[in-house]
């Protein structure tokens, strides 16, 4: 009896350790492959922030326009807390929109020639207008205070048309924006200066729901 | 004739001509004041004191009649070519015996180089009103040149006898009169609140015509000065006003966005810069509506004005990159290039001979009034500033012009001749002045 006891016990043994063998190779494996997602994972993190620093200046725009994109979505099914929740986070991304919207572009002097950042926020607020068919925009062009007063009034047209063009080209319906001309009757800012100069020739957006 | 002026002409009661002298040939060549020269030569002028045509002895001069006398000092300041002599400069004294050519030692005056005096007599009568008599002589033919009289009982009718006679004095000398005949129209900015205003060119006889909060520019005055076309801003939209003084105010709303820059043409039509293509071209109007385009293409085309034959129309193109002055022949639809130098020239106006083109350009020292001369080819540099000159507008007798400038640190309106010479501010009030458009003559 103690001699078969004892074959029993070698037996169980050698089974243990081939058990524990076996889990140790399979942890081992498994080891290898989480390293291996980890370094994917990190290589394209790498690559997603080389591009996202070469389209640094676009990005903050785009980033706006997809938010507003998740303010159309709302969840239908959820807890009171959670739809208040919710309100209140859509009422930010609505702030934000119409912040967006309302993005000032401004202008070199004598020129309705829109720059590079201006075609940038034009095209964030494109992006917004195709999503949110019932807002209005008005187009206002103004000038600063160095040219006379018709010509200014009428390169405010030109500005606030390039705008409007712009945006059109983008694919926001003709009808629904307005543009005006308000020349250098309204100033942003008072100064005989090139800072507030610049800063008044611009186009400003008004919202029209 | 509805215009004011016309209206306080029949509450000038008793308005009596004394005697208009017109200059013989030997007295024309005593007479070389030539507005129309490539300069201008100066006349001495002393004034005498006012003193009564009553027998007895008036100690005081009436306060209408003192008025009267100022109002005739100030409209001779207006023009350059008169140098006002003092009595310090007449040997042997300054005094008048009287008013008439009798009661003068014109010798006296003649070798203190006065070559025209003027002399002012009143007289109280009924019910406050006072007689004003006004000659001016010349002393070296001891001739009358020019006399009026009148009876006033107003300050207001004091100034349009003051600018009556001062017209007659001013057509004596020049030939044109159109300075005392004709209005300056003018928008005014007091705080939040816009004006269509009128007055003399000397800024008497103010006149709010619109008054609101909503933005109001470029006014102009139709040929027969009974109306002023303006541009009013209208919340998001751009308004084609007429002001008339019989029917108020008419608005349009034409096709497109923007409005700019309306002028009349002789013949009655009215032309304005609008976009209904998207983009600010000149038309002229069909009833309440946009007609004809006169002018047309990729640019900005604005700031219409015509000559007084109707042929000629000088505006502002920016067709070449930067804004410039252009001159369409209307009959033969050709267009020519007026300004070369600099980029950026704008506020065209056309003389009523249609032979100067004046306008604004920007210069390193800033905004500047340019003269070009069509029969000579020649641009030339009228004011220097300090501040920007800006807005140009001819008088009808072609000798003055008014603009605006921000020389004393807002935007005030300014006259003087087409020489250069002689600026002075008109006096319009409290508020900022801008676009300021001059009448044609007045009748």
């Amino acid at each position: 009896m103690s001699k078969r006891a004892g074959v029993w016990s070698i037996v169980i043994l050698a089974a243990a350790m081939l058990v524990f063998a076996g889990c140790a190779q399979k942890r081992g494996a498994e080891t290898e492959s989480v390293k291996t997602q980890k370094d994917q994972a990190a290589q394209a993190e790498s690559e997603q922030q080389k591009a996202a620093s070469k389209e640094e200046s676009a990005a903050t725009a785009e980033d706006e326009a997809e938010e507003e994109e998740v303010e159309e979505y709302g969840v239908s099914e959820e807890k009171a807390g959670e739809k208040e929740d919710r309100a209140t986070t859509d009422e930010g991304l609505r702030d934000k929109a119409k912040q967006t919207l309302k993005q000032r572009i401004h202008f070199a002097f004598d020129s309705s020639e829109l720059s590079k950042e201006a075609q940038e926020a034009l095209k964030s607020k494109a992006k917004i207008l195709k999503k949110n068919s019932g807002i209005k925009l008005v187009i206002e062009g103004h000038c600063d205070e160095r040219g006379t007063d018709e010509y200014n009034m009428a390169l405010g047209e030109r500005r606030a048309r390039a705008a409007y063009e712009y945006l059109i080209l983008l694919g926001v319906d003709a009808d629904r924006m307005n543009l005006v001309s308000y020349g250098e009757e309204r100033p942003l800012v008072e100064g005989d200066n090139e800072q507030a100069w610049a800063k008044n020739r611009r186009d400003e957006f008004k919202i029209k729901q | 004739m509805r215009f004011p002026c016309s209206l306080i002409l029949h509450a000038v009661t008793c308005c009596v001509a004394l005697m208009l002298v017109v200059p013989g040939k030997a007295a024309a060549e005593e007479l070389e004041v030539s507005i129309h020269g490539p300069g201008q030569q100066k006349v001495n002028m002393y004034l005498a004191p006012a003193s009564s045509l009553s027998e007895e002895n008036a100690t005081q001069t009436p306060p209408l009649a003192a008025e009267l006398y100022s109002a005739v000092e100030g409209n001779l300041a207006f023009l350059p070519f008169v140098n006002r002599i003092s009595s310090e400069e007449i040997l042997g004294g300054a005094e008048v015996g009287g008013v008439k050519a009798g009661d003068i030692d014109f010798k006296r005056f003649a070798m203190g180089k006065v070559d025209y005096l003027l002399t002012f007599g009143f007289r109280r009568r009924e019910e406050g009103r006072v007689q004003a008599e006004l000659r001016v002589f010349r002393t070296r033919s001891a001739e009358l040149f020019v006399g009026r009289g009148f009876v006033i009982n107003s300050p207001k009718q004091g100034s349009v006898a003051a600018n009556r006679f001062s017209a007659a004095f001013m057509e004596g000398l020049t030939g044109v009169a159109g300075f005392f005949r004709s209005r300056l129209a003018f928008v005014r900015i007091r705080e939040e609140t816009r004006e269509l205003c009128s007055s003399t060119p000397q800024g008497d006889s103010l006149k709010s015509h619109v008054r609101g909060q909503r933005h109001i520019m470029s006014p102009a005055w139709s040929w027969d000065g009974q109306r002023i076309a303006y541009v009013r801003l209208a919340g998001d939209r751009h308004e084609l006003n007429v002001w008339d003084e019989e029917d108020g105010v008419r608005r349009m709303t034409l096709s497109g966005n923007t409005i700019i820059s309306p002028a009349y043409h002789p013949d009655g039509r009215l032309a304005v810069s609008a976009d209904p293509r998207g983009n600010p071209d000149i038309y002229f109007l069909e009833g309440d509506k946009l007609g004809r385009s006169v002018v047309q293409n990729w640019a900005i085309d604005i700031s219409p004005g015509f000559d007084s034959s109707g042929r000629w129309m000088s505006f502002v193109s920016s067709r070449l990159g930067n804004p410039h002055i252009f001159l369409k022949d209307l009959e033969k639809n050709r267009v020519e290039r007026i300004s070369y130098e600099g980029d950026y020239n704008t506020s065209a106006a056309i003389s009523p001979s249609g032979q100067y083109i004046a306008y604004s350009r920007l210069t390193d020292e800033g905004h500047r009034i340019f003269i070009h001369d069509r029969l000579k080819d020649t641009t030339r540099q009228l004011t220097h500033g300090p501040g920007d000159d800006e807005d140009p507008t001819w008088g009808p007798d072609e000798y003055f012009l008014a603009f605006v400038s921000n020389r004393s640190g807002r935007y005030r309106a300014y006259i003087g001749s087409r020489h250069g010479g002689g600026v002075k501010e008109v006096e319009t009030g409290p508020g900022a002045v801008k676009g300021p458009d001059w009448s044609p003559e007045l009748r």
